[in-house]
């Protein structure tokens, strides 16, 4: 029957270039070979029908698994063909996993830009007595989409007579034409972990690459390696990796999954002989497996990178030269390039941004401004490091194999040497990239032109939790004890990578403008008359919901600090924006009523002191048990006071209950409580002193989580003088 | 479901170019800054919205309908965007649209034609167009007007006038020319200023209903079927004559049946392949409620519920012998496949139709908006016994499900039909009963702690239960009982198998850290970790009624022992507060020197209205005091 309802349907805007769609297993004879291939091949792991004791009470197992992929290029031809067949063996166990393989969405053939793709597929199921049934294609259902007049296919097919116990059996492939344009195509790199949300007893996965493709691969954290195969049927080689036995795994809290579970990484590139010699990147051999990087090859490309004089060298040195010639101190002069070279690339921009609609401060790459920094520092001779790594949830340096692994950063070794890891509107000089804390990273001469860099090794340092620090003060005042609420009052002074969030939320251009136009002395780009009452326009718009929306943005972070019910935050003050050395950290205040904070105990009141500290992590059960590394974001201070204003007529009981103490290696947790003037005051921090800890050290993060938890569990009481 | 990825397909965001870059008009901006002030959360506001319905002739001599939309939108914010949608389906089809600025100009925006992918539904022959455009500064506007064609009247069924935007004014003509009948039926319309003129001109009676200042549809969470308060009017089209022969269309609750009929009677039935399986299901059982029994649950636990809306099939069950082969159907196929299975068992098993609790009307009206689910009625010697629907997963055999509880049902009686309403079950059929006992050590309640289950309650945590990961379920059941409190602080000792047609009990261990309280001489104790209802206010300008997950009957006895040399000091008062909606009962007792604190909580229908939202908000205020109260012991030292 038919019912309608208005749809959220943005997602359909996300739109293909696509036309001349048609169909799944067009091409009879091909559909049946592969079909062949998948079905009545001697592939022993496909032909499993039971699974081991111990994955019984498994959700699904995947008997088998196959992912196989081919690279050629005939001679002569102006295209590409890649090939992709993935064969799925899985008994379905439970009805979560019967669910989730009852109803299958497959696109159809068709023209995709410049590649003709045809899409074939297979299913069938195998009953618990060895029946096997094949899944005709004919009963999906075609769902037709158009994105402005270029439409493509979906079909939609539901598994019939699929039981509990049933094993799926199914292959989907796409046959790619690519079309090329030029003597050179690179295809997305792809880095996967051999674990899945349900156990494996086989998995295989392959590599077809004919003529002039370039594969770079390399297996990690003890997945097997890749070894050359001859397919005998075929006389066709594979490298081929095989794999089993692999327990199913779930989201785990601070876990880089591709620095601790079987993982493969790989890219695939066609360049001709000559396209080849001059690709800035880690070309191997053609066919042959690329698995390691040389340092060599790394400088070359980092000096193509950091040779290239562009347009933000010239400009970021026009600006300095015209505005800073007298500056000689190298200390100051190297701060400020790095602030001039802000406001030029990306301040300049916010404010248009802003009103525009779009993200105010993107998350762009940052090399070109890196690069122009360099590239000035040198000009003015000014000692630099440029250092190249691989961030740490991607990769170990020496497990490098791909270009896009890199990333990079200055380290300026003036009187007070101090780092560049970012560049965005709100970055300060002194920071250093989080991603790269803590790993080891090449490090080249800034002053030496890039053809004569010579490589070496370093650590880049942890920032100590001392420079990440939220720092809170809560003025709590009883609105009403029997009403059970409690007027707060915040003042929030956040430092160092922490401070990011409530500056994205909190804050925009026009907070920090008279202080970046102070500081700065950058003019501005006259506008006509014309984009000038635009932008008036626009700006007036903005602002008409600015206070609304802000307060919008603190109430939804209010709500995720605290498990209390509260009023809609008001007063919201931005008090320091946090964007300059001097001033780096973000100070904001606001206040709000928590209610139903109190509880009644005859004639006095017991307070949830405990849950103003704002809500803590709770280690749950399953938690305890950590067979993983520990990968914490960054280090971290949490330094809380908060102050009850204690009420006439009472007094506190309970105070020492609030007296805490869990230190160690990994981190902290304390609290003291005094009475002072009248009022309860409580001093709490928590730190988290790394970044990383290995899994044996997780019992001591725990301890002092659970003390801080426990704390929020705290009562104190408000005991009526008699 | 899996989607299949396809290493060619890139997706990508088009950024749109604003729809047009002349002046924007001073008038407009003016406008858009006053709506601004009333709309302060909208950012696209329509000026004038016209619905058109005209009734017209079509090839063949047949009456169609063409829906004429005509609406203009205002930018009240810069840079705002705004999607047009536009349905049609097999049996409509948009004949033209167009977009322009309020002066005529081109409108730059992106095109999204295709079939509707909704929430269950598997495949549905509705599809859309939606247009979407940016605005760029406030008081810029597009006039979009479009023409859409409904070959068969009996699909118009209702004109509503809300919409994901406010407007200034909203219209729906609904012009007929006098060959037709076409009633019109204004629901929901008290509350609301709606201006209504007819007049009557070249043969066609044109009927005009004006709003102004409409709001845009609310956003509220636990809206209840919209059409149960939303203003719409019903439109049923009844019959027309031409050149002197009168074409029925649905004239009456006859009509309706009969189309139903028609369609059900084209069904093509082959029973040959159910049968072993009926044999072995009723095997050994020798009353008939043993085995309608046997064969509902089958369906339920065997044939796996996709929804399949596809034009006329979207009326007309599948064959029961395809829905059994594939184990999946939609609520036609497998009301379907019941009656079957039951008639080949030897059992009178009728189709039915029924609007669920979404719908608000009864088949005194004949419209295909009646009703919106198929079931299956089970009669013994031609009187009706029970109602079943196998689309209910762990829905017990004799109890309804509660999204027909009360409604109207159409039952299929040969030529003819059976109009009757499914009884509402008992607020008892809802229990769900704990009981808790407590020692107290230290700081914590020690204590063990049991619950029973019955009803909806039940059939919607088998529903999960059945659809988590085996290894989620542990953790599932302690979330469950834990009420407001932490599932670690519970430990599942047993619970019994998913067995419909008894209690579901539960037994667990509980530690319950830092409920108690110790100061000087005296202990301060929190009992209830569940705090039901706890600062569940509603928000003060909510003007939609708020619609309950389900009905509830929540019983909770806990008995704590009272420590040696503790006596009482004091025990909070007991709260009570009853209404035809809602009972909240809790009270504590001193009973053989053990605290007993007892708990009952009956929300007696679904839906409130917004006339008892004061009721409840105050009956809130004074659950949240009883919670937030202590029992204090005092030792007699």
């Amino acid at each position: 029957m038919i019912k309608k309802s208005p749809l959220l349907f943005s997602l359909l805007f996300l739109t293909i270039a696509a036309f001349a769609s048609s169909g799944i297993n067009q091409n009879k004879k091909r559909a049946e070979e592969l079909r062949q291939m998948h079905w009545k091949g001697n592939d022993k792991n496909f032909a499993v029908r039971s699974i081991p004791d111990k994955w019984k009470n498994e959700s699904a197992v995947i008997i088998a698994k196959s992912n196989m992929h081919s690279y050629k290029k005939e001679v002569l031809a102006q295209y590409l063909n890649f090939d992709s067949y993935d064969h799925y063996r899985i008994m379905l166990l439970d009805n979560s996993a019967l669910e989730k393989y009852a109803q299958f969405t497959i696109p159809g053939s068709g023209m995709f830009g410049n590649a003709r793709v045809d899409m074939y597929a297979g299913f069938k199921i195998i009953k618990p007595d060895g029946r096997e049934i094949e899944i005709s294609l004919d009963d999906a259902v075609l769902q037709k989409q158009e994105v402005n007049n270029k439409g493509f296919e979906m079909y939609k097919l539901a598994i019939p007579n699929l039981q509990l116990g049933d094993i799926i059996d199914y292959y989907l492939c796409e046959e790619q034409n690519i079309g090329l344009a030029a003597k050179y195509y690179a295809f997305k790199p792809v880095i996967i972990d051999l674990n899945d949300e349900y156990p494996i007893m086989k998995q295989r996965i392959s590599f077809e690459i004919l003529r002039r493709c370039y594969i770079n691969l390399t297996s990690l954290n003890g997945a097997p390696e890749f070894k050359l195969t001859e397919d005998k049927e075929t006389e066709k080689s594979y490298y081929t990796l095989e794999d089993g036995d692999r327990e199913s795994i779930k989201d785990i809290r601070w876990l880089f999954p591709y620095r601790e579970v079987p993982t493969i990484k790989y890219k695939i590139i066609y360049a001709s002989n000559s396209v080849a010699g001059m690709i800035p990147g880690f070309i191997g051999q053609p066919g042959v497996i690329k698995s390691s990087v040389s340092v060599s090859e790394i400088k070359d490309l980092f000096s193509y990178i950091f040779t290239d004089q562009g347009y933000y060298s010239m400009k970021l040195r026009t600006e300095m030269n015209k505005k800073y010639k007298t500056l000689t101190d190298q200390n100051k002069l190297a701060r400020q390039a790095f602030y001039v070279a802000r406001n030029l690339f990306r301040t300049d921009y916010a404010e248009d941004r802003l009103i525009n609609g779009s993200d105010p401060n993107p998350d762009e790459d940052y090399v070109d401004y890196i690069v122009a920094l360099s590239a000035y520092y040198r000009y003015k001779k000014i000692n630099h490091e440029i250092l190249i790594g691989i961030p740490r949830q991607i990769s170990a340096l020496e497990d490098l194999i791909l270009e896009n692994e890199l990333t990079v950063m200055l380290k300026v070794n003036t009187k007070t040497p101090f780092y560049i890891g970012r560049l965005d509107n709100n970055a300060i000089p002194g920071e250093i990239d989080i991603d790269m804390q803590g790993i080891t990273a090449y490090t080249a001469n800034g002053l030496m032109l890039p053809k004569a860099w010579n490589l070496r090794k370093v650590q880049i340092p942890v920032s100590p939790a001392t420079e990440n620090v939220l720092t809170t003060h809560y003025d709590l005042t009883i609105a009403d004890l029997n009403e059970g609420k409690i007027n707060v009052k915040a003042n929030k002074d956040v430092t160092g990578v922490m401070r990011l969030y409530p500056q994205t939320m909190l804050m925009d251009y026009y907070d920090y403008q008279d202080e970046e136009n102070s500081k700065m002395t950058a003019e501005t780009v006259k506008k006509s008359k014309k984009t000038q009452q635009k932008q008036n326009k626009l700006k007036e718009s903005f602002l008409a919901t600015r206070d609304d929306n802000r307060l919008t943005n603190l109430k939804t972070m209010v709500d995720n600090d605290f498990d209390m019910e509260f009023d809609n935050p008001r007063d919201l003050k931005i008090e320091q924006a946090g964007r300059f050395e001097e001033t780096s950290a973000f100070k904001y205040s606001y206040a709000t009523t928590f209610k139903n904070a109190i509880k009644r105990a005859g004639p006095n009141y017991l307070i949830d002191i405990g849950k103003f500290i704002e809500g803590q992590t709770e280690v749950k059960l399953e938690e305890k048990d950590r067979k993983f590394n520990i990968y914490r974001p960054y280090t971290a201070s949490f330094v809380t006071t908060i102050s009850l204003q204690i009420p006439d007529g009472y007094t506190v009981q309970g105070i020492e209950k609030l007296n805490s103490t869990v230190e160690n290696a990994t981190g902290g947790f304390t609290s003291k409580a005094r009475i002072e003037n009248n009022a309860l005051i409580i001093d709490v921090s928590k730190t988290y002193k790394t970044n990383f800890e290995k899994k044996e050290k997780w019992p001591l993060m725990v301890s002092f989580m659970e003390a801080a938890y426990n704390f929020t569990q705290q009562q104190i009481l408000l005991e009526k003088i008699r | 479901m899996k989607l299949m990825f396809l290493s060619a397909f890139s997706a990508l965001l088009i950024a749109l170019t604003p729809v047009q870059a002349q002046k924007v008009n001073e008038n407009l901006r003016t406008e858009a800054l006053r709506l601004k002030s009333i709309y302060k959360e909208e950012d696209i506001v329509a000026l004038q919205a016209t619905d058109t319905y005209d009734f017209q002739l079509g090839k063949g001599d047949r009456l169609i309908v063409k829906q004429k939309t005509s609406e203009q939108y205002l930018a009240l914010k810069a840079n705002s965007f705004f999607t047009i949608r536009s349905y049609f389906n097999d049996q409509s089809r948009i004949d033209e649209y167009s977009l322009r600025t309020e002066t005529g100009k081109i409108v730059t925006y992106d095109k999204y034609c295709g079939h509707i992918q909704e929430g269950d539904i598997f495949y549905s022959d509705a599809q859309l167009c939606a247009y979407r455009f940016r605005f760029e500064l406030p008081g810029q506007s597009v006039v979009y007007n479009s023409t859409t064609t409904i070959d068969d009247p009996k699909y118009v069924t209702k004109a509503l006038f809300h919409s994901e935007i406010p407007a200034t004014e909203r219209k729906i003509i609904i012009n007929i020319p006098a060959w037709a009948t076409v009633d019109l039926k204004e629901i929901n319309f008290t509350g609301y200023d709606i201006k209504k003129s007819i007049e009557q001109k070249n043969g066609i009676v044109s009927h005009t209903y004006t709003i102004r200042d409409l709001k845009a549809y609310p956003s509220d969470s636990n809206l209840p079927g919209s059409l149960h308060f939303l203003p719409h009017i019903l439109i049923l089209t009844k019959s027309y004559l031409l050149n002197g022969k009168k074409t029925t269309v649905l004239s009456s609750t006859d009509d309706l049946y009969n189309w139903y009929a028609s369609l059900t009677a084209l069904v093509a039935e082959d029973f040959t392949s159910l049968k072993p399986t009926v044999a072995q299901l009723t095997k050994g059982l020798t009353s008939n409620d043993e085995k309608i029994k046997a064969i509902y649950y089958w369906v339920q636990d065997n044939i796996k519920y996709i929804a399949f809306e596809d034009g006329l099939a979207g009326f007309r069950p599948e064959a029961a012998h395809q829905v059994f082969y594939k184990r999946y159907g939609d609520c036609k196929g497998m009301a379907n496949l019941t009656k079957a299975m039951l008639t080949v068992a030897g059992i009178d098993a009728r189709l039915t139709w029924v609007g669920t609790q979404r719908i608000p009307y009864s088949y005194d009206i004949p419209s295909l908006a009646v009703d919106n689910h198929m079931i299956c009625t089970v009669f013994e010697n031609n009187q009706q016994k029970y109602i079943l629907d196998p689309t209910e997963n762990f829905n017990p055999f004799k109890i309804n499900s509660e999204n027909i509880q009360g409604k109207q049902i159409m039952i299929e009686n040969g030529k003819s039909y059976i109009i009757s309403t499914v009884s509402e079950e008992p607020i008892e059929r809802y229990l769900y009963e704990s009981t808790w006992h407590f020692a107290i050590d230290n700081n914590s309640l020690l204590g063990t702690g049991k619950t029973s289950m019955d009803g909806e309650v039940k059939k919607i945590l088998f529903n999960i239960s059945d659809e988590i990961k085996k290894e989620d379920l542990d953790k599932f059941f302690r979330q469950i009982i834990a009420g407001n409190s932490s599932p670690d602080n519970f430990k599942v000792m047993k619970y019994s198998s998913f067995d419909r047609d008894n209690l579901w009990d539960i037994s667990y261990d509980i530690n319950l850290k830092n409920q108690v309280y110790k100061n000087n001489k005296e202990l301060y104790l929190d009992v209830d970790f569940e705090k039901d209802y706890k600062n569940e206010k509603l928000e003060k300008d909510r003007n939609v009624p708020y619609k309950f997950t389900s009905r509830k009957f929540k019983k909770t006895t806990a008995e704590i022992e009272i420590p040696k040399g503790y006596k009482i000091d004091y025990l909070p008062d007991p709260y009570r507060v009853a209404n035809a909606y809602f009972t909240f009962d809790m009270k504590y007792n001193l009973v053989d020197n053990k605290i007993v604190y007892t708990k009952e909580i009956k929300i007696l229908k679904n839906t409130l209205p917004t006339s008892e939202f004061g009721n409840w908000n105050t009956a809130i205020d004074g659950l949240n005091k009883f919670y937030n109260d202590q029992i204090i012991l005092r030792s007699n030292d």
